[in-house]
């Protein structure tokens, strides 16, 4: 009988639904659910990795995973009563994901870059000061992979400092036992461009870097979606090497979005988003995705070119904005 | 399935004011297939942003139910014969509404659920940003042979002289009007399937108890227009418009369908019966709005067919005010030709 690992209840994370007990066609008998689970202390600026076989198959067969959770803790140290206290920790806290050699992520993505919205409510965390307010993502993959008696997902995670608090970053990888390994999988695999901090009321013209949206893997990339956010920041409080917004959100005061349009461009100059178009078209609120599935040729990238205009301050807007576009897809490889 | 992604779109930013209306167009440059190859178009989407700074007027409102747009493609109609509400483009979860609120207080909502809002002032000015978008995934994707734009106009939502206090309202909204799809690799087909959205803005209905006449849509706004052509009917979309006073002199249009059922009373005074053509035997028998549609996203899915000039009757009872005023929509597709 094969154990079910489940070390920890991630709130608001549900299994991924279980497809029938046998493929046939394949001779893939599914076994028991599992879940591996591992949680890292992130200090405020700095970087930490996820430690010993927390990630680790120990079991005795394959994991085909369905989905990677994050749940992602501050502890609050706002007044009581004090308005805006809002942080989305995924905007804060990156991740660089691999197993082995095959790496997931094109170096740290934010953790909010590489899902489309599960649950708003889940996202931005709240709590009274001195409570531990958490902020939840699922990664639901479109395609599960394999992970192998003994390989390991190492996660390392970066802080970026723009919120005062260190971080506890939990991960939970879900997914069911199968009998069979097969010969490939499609491994996931994210890539995000974080534009440049800047006031609202200053305007900003950016071009990606040709490394950021870009297929590293090697082979033909599976996108899945393109992810977008726009992060509303507030300077208040203890400053902290200049500025320290108490506040870091897409959804608290999404009129930072208002004032971002968005081009982009495929290497091979073919126009994705010809005209710049605002970036709440691109990106709804409801989702902060664009779900579009096509495929990515090796070596390829986008080019994406960001406009911020001019915004109004008052007393109640948040002062700076910041830019998030990422993508997400798959790729097959040897296992 | 796997070609590279396209989105573009164009906005209008303008003054609406309801009763004293006319059409808007956008920037049909920006809304050319210049790809040089056709594209497969999945999506159309709307993000209307509310402007208007006034002590005065609509702030709290829906605007997806305030404007309405007419679309097509060629010589092909994707809108009926009325211009189409934009809440009519997509179920409400797919739409949203943000705004800032008063100080320390921020407002927003995955749906269009949004209570009043207190306005604060800001340096003697009232100021609001507000945002809906709907997203509406065409039941089939349309071809968009290279040169031939998805062009839409813009007029606001008239709700009817009955309704004073709105007819006079100004309203400053930006509209974006996007279009998204995909470069197809085949060459353009011989025919492609459009879609079609009717839908009918009730505007008064006599205020009145149990004993209300029913009131009937006019003909052709449920219908398969185009002879010959049979019209594949995904779903209906079902909307209860509601208008009350808000804060200080302003006037809030809404979606009531789901929304405050306890604050202002449930809406199931308004009843509903849907006719099949020609004598076939109802749909249904009159029933609530809000029980005809599923709540969360004010959908019925139905897919039938359509003959042509074929139609559907809807019939609204027992409306107890004036105030609130049914929308209902059809959403379908038919095969046309490519010339």
């Amino acid at each position: 009988m094969a154990r079910i690992i489940q070390s920890h209840t991630v709130p608001g994370a549900a299994l991924a639904p279980l497809a029938p007990a046998a493929d046939h066609s394949s001779g893939i008998a599914y076994e028991h659910p599992v879940q591996l689970y591992g949680s890292i202390l992130v200090p405020a600026s700095g970087e930490a990795a996820l430690r010993g076989r927390a990630l680790a198959n120990t079991l005795a067969k394959t994991i085909e995973v369905h989905e990677i959770k994050f749940a992602v803790s501050r502890v609050t140290d706002e007044a009581p009563g004090q308005p805006f206290a809002k942080v989305s920790m995924g905007g804060v806290i990156s991740a660089h994901l691999s197993i082995g050699k095959v790496p997931l992520t094109n170096g740290p993505v934010p953790i909010w870059n590489l899902i489309s919205v599960y649950s708003r409510w889940d996202e931005d965390a709240f709590a009274a000061a001195a409570n531990e307010a958490t902020s939840i993502y699922v990664w639901k993959l479109a395609r599960p992979f394999h992970l192998p008696v003994g390989a390991q997902l190492q996660a390392r995670f970066r802080h970026n400092g723009l919120v005062r608090q260190s971080a506890t970053v939990r991960v939970a990888v879900a997914g069911r036992m199968v009998n069979r390994t097969p010969r490939t999988t499609f491994a996931p695999f994210a890539s995000c461009f974080v534009g440049t901090p800047v006031d609202v009321a200053t305007a900003l013209d950016e071009v990606a870097p040709e490394t950021a949206l870009a297929n590293v893997t090697g082979g033909p990339l599976h996108v899945d979606r393109f992810t977008g956010r726009i992060a509303a920041h507030e300077p208040a409080g203890t400053a902290i090497g200049g500025v320290t917004p108490i506040s870091f959100s897409d959804s608290n005061h999404p009129e930072m979005s208002d004032l971002y349009t968005a081009r982009l461009l495929a290497s091979d100059g073919r126009p994705i988003i010809r005209d710049p178009v605002i970036f709440r078209s691109i990106f709804p609120y409801a989702t902060a995705a664009w779900e579009c599935h096509h495929i990515m040729p090796p070596g390829s990238y986008y080019t994406l070119f960001l406009a911020k205009a001019v915004g109004v301050l008052d007393p109640y807007a948040w002062q700076r904005g910041q830019s998030f576009v990422g993508l997400v897809g798959s790729r097959e490889v040897p296992l | 399935m796997n070609a590279l992604p396209v989105l573009f779109g164009s906005t209008i930013s303008h003054t609406w004011t309801p009763g004293a209306n006319f059409a808007i167009p956008f920037d049909s440059r920006r809304l050319v297939n210049t790809y040089r190859v056709p594209i497969e178009v999945t999506e159309l989407r709307w993000v209307v942003k509310n402007r208007t700074v006034s002590a005065l007027g609509i702030l709290g409102s829906n605007l997806g139910l305030l404007l309405a747009a007419r679309v097509w493609s060629g010589h092909d109609k994707i809108t009926g014969d009325n211009p189409a509400p934009l809440a009519a483009f997509g179920p409400p979860i797919q739409a949203c509404r943000f705004g800032g609120g008063a100080a320390g207080v921020a407002l927003f909502s995955n749906g269009e659920i949004e209570p009043p809002t207190v306005i604060p002032a800001l340096g003697g000015a009232v100021t609001m940003i507000s945002a809906f978008h709907f997203r509406w995934v065409l039941p089939r994707p349309m071809v968009l042979p290279p040169g031939e734009a998805v062009l839409a106009q813009l007029e606001a939502n008239d709700l009817g002289a009955g309704i004073p206090a709105i007819a006079g309202a100004p309203f400053t909204a930006d509209v974006t009007f996007s279009v998204v799809g995909r470069y197809m690799a085949t060459p353009v087909p011989r025919t492609r399937w459009v879609p079609y959205l009717s839908a009918y803005q009730w505007r008064q209905i006599v205020t009145g108890a149990v004993a209300a006449p029913e009131a009937r849509h006019p003909q052709r706004i449920f219908q398969s227009p185009w002879p010959g052509k049979t019209l594949h009917v995904q779903r209906f979309l079902g909307r209860i418009v509601g208008i009350y006073a808000a804060e200080g002199a302003n006037i809030d249009v809404v979606d009531l369908s789901a929304e405050y059922p306890t604050f202002f009373g449930p809406p199931a005074a308004l009843n509903m019966r849907v006719l099949a053509p020609r004598g076939y035997a109802g749909y249904v028998d009159p029933i609530p709005l809000e029980r005809m549609f599923d709540v969360q996203r004010r959908v019925w899915n139905a897919p039938h067919d359509l003959e042509n000039q074929q139609d559907l009757w809807t019939f609204i009872y027992e409306n107890p005010s004036n105030r609130r005023l049914p929308m209902i929509a059809l959403v379908g597709h038919r095969e046309e030709a490519l010339s």
